[in-house]
């Protein structure tokens, strides 16, 4: 297994080795050559920017000193979500002895927020849907407060339910301890028209962050890197880590797609393993170098050549699963523009982009993170 | 009378199966028998072939749950989402009992008076519509203002919050599973206030499917191409579907006149017409859609049933043809929509490469 790990160099061995959640799955390898369909589907690749950026943001958050808002900025299908997942798993597995003790404690909640219908983003949502995550771990076994209760019901009615609604969010995250929220779709809560300015929307993440001393890390498109620039110009502590997708032109960058379709290949359940690394130029321009898009896509050719009774994936099959030109023009435009509003703001003179993300080299080890005393 | 047994004489398959009219409906009344003509399904080739994807595309959405689906008026787009309501609710048992899904939901992005598209008014039909096709559906979900009377009717508060709507909306939809929903008429969608961007109504969109589970089918005429590229989210979300009309060539033609032949075979008068001889007329008058051109011919058999004639000819058919006018609107949009569309297409492939950082295209890169 460690063998299989390291040929693939998805991650080093060492990390594997000390990252509980790792062990605990989150990575699944096939057994053997004979994988099903369920768990091809169920497969997560453990890419060098994923299992980067998770470290990185899971040793922000445990600091000591955290900072009051994260930023994961990052276009449709790199991992965004799938990153989330994982963090809340790290962090949930940080703090799972002080949950032991203090059954109170709900360390980090996770939410996804939908977009506006119209107008800027109502925070009563907001509101509604943070109690909501926190009270589903213990919900049988809470007593709700019944005043609370009542406001749950009635999000949204009038400013006042509004004002009680926040007050109770804010007396949530202190009495939980929350340490994290970590929100989904991010970009969501800066939509602004009429009199809210993005501004407003700012000063208001940052109020709640600071008022319940919570790390926001919002996850989200280019769309949220302005409002995350407003807040970290009014000289808080933001962080703003770059989720990229691979760079076709850099040649490290394309070494590690290629270990993230041999791995996909690997775990296809064919009797023939079908030869993805000679179409690789092509499945690269069918995903804008984004892992997400890549594993949706191939699920759903090999969904559709286990159908029709193919002993392996052929080219057909891929080609008639594959996004429209037009679409992924528009993700690659986005992905172009990201990185330039990403690049623009920072020092104009860094040629790398100002993701927080320290590029560590294979094997040095980083202080501070052995575990002591298990 | 003693009873003849009738003889079926072996049939080619290249030959289209003569149809047969309904017995006794050449005796029938006026109304009656252009009931009959009007209401008929005609699976023409075209609407055959969208049915068929759009069912594959639902049924196995894999990661792309909106369907966007778009041709030009007439094209057949409203016939089609019956047919694939149709299609999935008689094919249904098999569903269920893979998937536990249940019929599909058809709903119409309704036109709104103020200046941005209604999401409130949408939110309250969908609920309404769930809960009538689903009666046993538990509606005590937790959102106040949503209830039911004592006779079963859906009663819903006038100052309920579109927050609380949608709430209440995506619950009810993750309680009954519709196999997709259906949302005719799309475009309205993009109504917008000012001040505000397509690719937000989008976005709604897009947290309605990732809430619901659900696959949307969005369903509307080219103006739809406004709104069908808007994000990357929605990109890698969404598949599309174009309903085209026929056009005048190669086997499109042969299809056409096909249609013609079909048609013929199910006007109820007593001498049939010959429509394929007026082909050129025919599509001339209908531009390729057959959308116009069954309720043309339909209109034209009212007044010529009425007149007690038994036949139809050109003369008829004059009286009750789009006015020019209307048609070159029609033409244009037509015209519009389809150079759009193979513009998207053709100019992308040096563009992505270049975005995307890939030097030319190598042996590797198929097609």
């Amino acid at each position: 297994m460690t063998c299989l790990t390291n040929l693939l160099g998805l991650h080093d061995a060492q990390d594997g080795g000390s990252s509980m959640a790792i062990n605990k799955g989150a990575i699944m390898y096939p057994e053997s050559g004979a994988t099903d369909k369920d768990s091809f589907v169920k497969l997560i690749v453990g890419h060098t920017k994923l299992m980067t950026l998770r470290t990185a943001l899971r040793d922000a958050l445990v600091a000591e000193q955290r900072p009051l808002i994260l930023g994961v900025v990052g276009p449709t299908g790199v991992g965004k979500s799938l990153l989330l997942r994982l963090l809340e798993q790290d962090l949930t597995d940080h703090w799972l002895a002080e949950m032991h003790r203090d059954p109170s404690l709900i360390p980090v909640a996770s939410i996804c927020v939908p977009a506006p219908e119209f107008g800027s983003f109502p925070w009563e949502s907001y509101y509604h849907l943070v109690l909501e995550a926190h009270q589903e771990p213990l919900i049988q076994a809470k007593v709700l407060d019944a005043e609370r209760e009542h406001l749950l019901a009635s999000p949204g009615e009038s400013r006042k339910a509004t004002r009680a609604l926040r007050g109770a969010l804010e007396n949530c995250l202190r009495c939980r301890r929350t340490q994290a929220v970590l929100i989904d779709e991010g970009q969501h809560l800066s939509r602004a028209t009429g009199k809210v300015t993005l501004a407003d929307q700012a000063g208001h993440i940052v109020d709640l962050a600071r008022a319940t001393q919570t790390t926001h890390v919002l996850f989200g498109n280019h769309e949220l890197v302005a409002m995350l620039r407003l807040v970290q110009d009014r000289g808080h502590n933001v962080q703003i880590h770059h989720f990229a997708p691979y760079h076709w032109a850099d040649e490290q960058e394309r070494g590690d797609f290629e270990r993230v379709v041999y791995t996909l290949q690997q775990a296809m359940p064919f009797a023939m393993q079908p030869d993805l690394m000679s179409l690789l130029p092509y499945l690269y321009r069918g995903c804008c170098g984004c892992p997400g898009i890549l594993k949706t896509w191939l699920i759903d050719a090999v969904m559709q050549a286990i159908h029709a009774g193919l002993p392996t994936l052929r080219q057909e099959d891929l080609e008639a699963c594959a996004i429209e030109k037009s679409k992924l023009l528009k993700i690659a435009e986005e992905i172009a523009l990201e990185a330039q509003i990403l690049h623009a703001a920072a020092a104009p003179s860094l040629p790398q982009p100002p993701a927080a993300v320290k590029k560590r080299r294979v094997a040095e080890r980083r202080p501070g993170r052995d575990k002591v005393g298990m | 009378m003693p009873r003849r047994s009738r003889i079926m004489e072996p049939s080619d398959p290249s030959v289209p199966a003569k149809v047969e009219l309904p017995r006794g409906l050449l005796q029938a009344s006026v109304d009656d028998r252009t009931q009959y003509f009007r209401t008929q399904r005609y699976k023409h080739p075209v609407l055959v072939a969208a049915r068929d994807k759009l069912v594959q595309h639902i049924l196995h959405p894999g990661g792309r749950r909106m369907i966007q689906v778009f041709g030009p008026t007439g094209s057949g787009k409203s016939t089609l989402c019956a047919l694939v309501a149709q299609h999935l609710t008689d094919t249904l048992v098999d569903i269920q009992r893979t998937t536990g899904y249940s019929t599909p939901l058809v709903l119409d992005a309704l036109a709104s008076e103020s200046k941005s598209f209604g999401w409130k008014d949408f939110y309250k039909q969908w609920i309404v519509h769930l809960c009538q096709l689903h009666p046993d559906i538990n509606i005590d979900i937790g959102v106040e203002g949503v209830r039911r009377t004592a006779n079963g009717t859906i009663v819903i508060n006038e100052r309920v919050s579109v927050y609380n709507l949608r709430e209440a909306a995506t619950l009810l939809t993750r309680q009954v599973k519709p196999v997709a929903i259906l949302i005719d008429e799309a475009p309205h969608i993009k109504k917008l206030a000012s001040g505000e961007h397509v690719s937000y109504q989008m976005d709604v969109l897009k947290s309605l499917i990732d809430r619901t589970g659900t696959v949307f089918v969005l369903v509307g005429t080219y103006e739809m191409l406004d709104m069908i590229n808007q994000n990357g989210q929605q990109g890698r979300r969404s598949r599309d579907v174009h309903l085209h009309r026929y056009t005048a060539q190669g086997t499109e033609w042969d299809a056409f006149r096909s249609i013609l032949n079909t048609l013929q075979d199910h006007l109820p008068v007593a001498r049939q017409p010959n429509l394929v001889r007026m082909a050129t007329y025919l599509y001339k008058g209908c531009l390729g859609c057959v959308g116009i051109l069954v309720p043309w011919l339909s209109d034209t058999l009212t007044t010529v049933l009425k007149a007690g004639k038994q036949t139809i000819t050109k003369k008829d058919l004059e009286a009750h043809k789009l006015e020019p006018g209307k048609r070159l609107q029609i033409a244009h949009e037509i015209n519009e929509g389809e150079t759009k569309l193979a513009n998207i297409e053709e100019k992308c492939d040096a563009e992505l490469d270049m975005l995307l950082g890939i030097t030319p295209p190598n042996a590797a890169v198929a097609k």
